[in-house]
């Protein structure tokens, strides 16, 4: 089963499949999550940037990186992230791209 | 053991229309002012329920016999066959209304199915794909390939696009938390879905 992360957004959650994600980087104010898939491109990964209401700190992404580990090692979970430096953020936009390994 | 939710699929409510050119408006009643191309233009519903539509019009020929060639830029929803809609010149480059008699080939095609099964085994997250929430992607990636099942829908507006996104991200953490069920997306009310398709 699915290990998920959950998002704030309007009255309730989003939520993003963390199954595969081995690093979490802040990069441009948003949170980076790598995902063991290779992507389009020889020698990237896809990768999903999540976009926050609130500017995501490099102390944020690690925070995730943390909460995505824990939620790897308990199949079918589903926890909720809030920025440790703004807990009121909630998510506007995650997108899909392929990145370089960071 | 597959994990998969149901979409009912549905064309109760109508459809948008095509976003391409569209033939067979009737011009008699329409009064040529130049040649050129209008701006995009609203369609306007004589008869039914649809909304939202929007065309641009390229005219030619001159006064004395015009041609008048319809593209639909906006496809809008709620449009069914046998609807009456109408084009109102705006005096640039013509004036009055070309009308017209929907058909079936001017609306999109609907999934020709009653249901759809959107496998949840690679899903990401789900995102919309416009501000009228009329399109919802649901991402997935694998090796080399980053696609997304598309739900397309009649009746989104920016007022329920919040609930709809939710509506569908709860039905997908539901298949991938029970295995052994299918759950059924249960869209917002005056919602309805009409096509579903793995894209990239």
């Amino acid at each position: 089963m699915a290990s998920l992360i959950e998002m704030k957004y309007g009255t309730g959650t989003l939520s993003l499949n963390v199954d595969g994600v081995f690093r979490v980087e802040e990069d441009s104010s948003n949170a980076i999550c790598y995902y063991n898939t290779p992507g389009a491109a020889a020698g990237e990964v896809w990768a999903v940037t999540i976009d926050m209401s609130e500017n995501v700190t490099a102390d944020d992404a690690a925070a995730l990186e943390l909460l995505v580990k824990r939620a790897q090692q308990a199949p079918g979970s589903k926890t909720l992230f809030e920025l440790p430096s703004n807990s009121d953020a909630t998510v506007d936009s995650m997108a899909v791209s392929d990145l370089a390994y960071p | 053991m597959a994990n998969q939710f149901i979409v009912n699929l549905s064309t109760a409510d109508g459809l948008p229309m095509k976003e391409a050119a569209l033939a067979g408006w009737d011009a008699t009643a329409a009064t040529w002012d130049a040649n050129g191309t209008t701006a995009i233009l609203d369609v306007t519903t004589v008869t039914g329920s649809g909304s939202g539509a929007k065309a641009e019009v390229e005219v030619t020929g001159g006064p004395g016999s015009p041609v008048y060639a319809v593209t639909i830029t906006e496809g809008g929803d709620g449009y069914k066959d046998g609807d009456e809609v109408a084009i109102l010149g705006d005096g640039d480059e013509f004036s009055d209304n070309l009308t017209l008699t929907l058909t079936s080939g001017a609306l999109v095609t609907p999934d020709s199915e009653a249901q759809a099964l959107v496998p949840v085994d690679y899903a990401l997250f789900v995102q919309l794909a416009a501000s009228d929430a009329n399109e919802v992607h649901m991402r997935q990636i694998q090796p080399e390939h980053n696609r997304y099942w598309k739900l397309s829908l009649n009746g989104g507006t920016s007022d329920n696009a919040e609930a709809i996104l939710l509506s569908v991200n709860n039905t997908m953490r539901e298949a991938m938390q029970a295995p052994h069920r299918n759950p059924v997306l249960v869209l917002p009310e005056g919602v309805t879905c009409y096509d579903v398709k793995l894209s990239s």
